[in-house]
């Protein structure tokens, strides 16, 4: 993976209210975790067995569990559906055509959420959970990056 | 500019499985062809195929859809020579689909009995005109319905503002030309199936009809369009674009030539 990918993550990271983004591409494995108040950082390792970087469940050092999870960003909890591509979101089969998933709606795994179009192949992105849409976080149009979350099944 | 098919060409020759199969190389035994006289969407119809278990190679043929598709709801006008096809493909599971369409695209140009460039990402054009259209969407895990859109004829009798932009081949004898099509992407999905885009890069390149030339990118949500000098593609089929500032990797929009 090259610096400017790296970037972008850290970036995407940064930006959002993710606070933990882990990805496997080949024997390359990433993880960058956001620090409540201070920037990302990032961990870069290159076929480290998968237990090397499991976080580790209980310690997570100083912060009181209550207030972390307070201080969370205003994304609504539930399962996070992120685009496996990087491309352009489309929520709807063709321009004016209802969306696939609205907020509210009731989604089973499998169903259509989205499409995300990239060099010009238009990839049906499915829902990986059950449940009711939290959220739809892309606007129709917008670019989106690897792993950048796109709606929230609750 | 159209190029008008001589009178005694052969283009009626039915196409059918049994005209085809004797033609084909590569493709023989890799597909299976279904042809219909009309449809709404090739595309659309094996989706529907691909639903119901239709398995990979099987191959959609239409002599006339009535709502041709391209990308994001723009309208296909297929001329009444001209070839529409569908192909249900499968990628191994280990197979990224990056620069698919790239791939597909090459191979069109590759067969075509003509100097045909590529627009990216995947636009297949003689003389600066399309002449090939190409639409993939995916169809469950690693499925694809490849379409793909190929103009014979006479484009004259195509609305005004597409044969204005659009290219025909001579539609002497389409049946070859389907066969020498269908050989060229077998063997050109069995490379990407194995390798991904990278072997094909180079050779994608060598068509680049925007290659150092001056472009604007402009995206779907609108806006400004970025403004570059297209340097090919790289290995993963991605648009190089250099701008004032870097040099981008894009991995989605539209290209146009800028004029200087």
């Amino acid at each position: 993976m090259d610096l400017r990918k790296l970037k972008t993550l850290i970036d995407l990271v940064q930006n959002s209210g993710i606070s933990e983004l882990e990805i496997s591409e080949g024997e390359e494995k990433i993880r960058i975790a956001k620090n409540l108040g201070t920037p990302a950082q990032t961990t870069y390792m290159v076929g480290a067995p998968a237990a090397q970087y499991a976080p580790a469940p209980a310690p997570v050092a100083a912060a009181p569990a209550a207030p972390a999870v307070a201080a969370a960003p205003a994304e609504p909890e539930g399962h996070a559906v992120k685009s496996p591509m990087v491309g352009t979101f489309y929520r709807s089969g063709t321009p004016g055509a209802p969306p696939f998933a609205e907020v509210g709606q009731t989604v089973k795994a499998g169903d259509t959420l989205c499409i995300i179009e990239a060099m010009k192949l238009m990839n049906e992105i499915e829902a990986d959970a059950s449940g009711v849409i939290k959220a739809v976080l892309v606007e129709n149009g917008q670019p989106v990056e690897y792993g950048q979350t796109m709606f929230i099944i609750g | 500019m159209s190029i008008s098919s001589p009178v005694c060409a052969d283009t009626s020759a039915p196409l059918s499985p049994e005209s085809l199969q004797p033609l084909l190389r590569e493709a023989a035994g890799r597909i299976d062809l279904q042809v219909l006289a009309s449809c709404d969407s090739t595309n659309l119809q094996l989706q529907a195929l691909a639903k119901a278990g239709a398995p990979a190679g099987t191959l959609l043929l239409a002599e006339q859809q009535t709502a041709g598709r391209g990308r994001r709801g723009r309208h296909w006008y297929q001329g009444p020579q001209s070839l529409a096809f569908s192909l249900l493909w499968r990628l191994p599971d280990e197979r990224p689909p990056a620069g698919l369409s790239l791939a597909v695209g090459l191979a069109i140009a590759e067969a075509l009995p003509a100097a045909a460039r590529l627009k990216w990402p995947n636009d297949v054009l003689i003389d600066g005109r399309k002449v090939a259209g190409i639409l993939i969407e995916s169809a469950g895990t690693q499925r694809y319905v490849i379409g793909i859109g190929i103009n014979l004829g006479d484009t004259d009798s195509l609305p005004g503002e597409v044969a204005a932009i659009a290219a025909g081949l001579p539609a002497t004898d389409r049946l070859q030309l389907l066969a020498g099509v269908l050989d060229r992407l077998i063997v050109t999905l069995d490379a990407f199936a194995a390798h991904g885009f990278a072997p094909l890069q180079s050779r994608w390149q060598m068509r680049n009809a925007y290659q150092d030339l001056a472009v604007n990118l402009f995206f779907a949500e609108g806006g400004d369009p970025v403004q570059g000098i297209c340097r090919g593609v790289d290995a993963n089929g991605e648009l190089l674009l250099e701008t004032a500032t870097c040099l981008q990797t894009i991995a989605s929009g539209e290209v146009s030539l800028r004029l200087q």
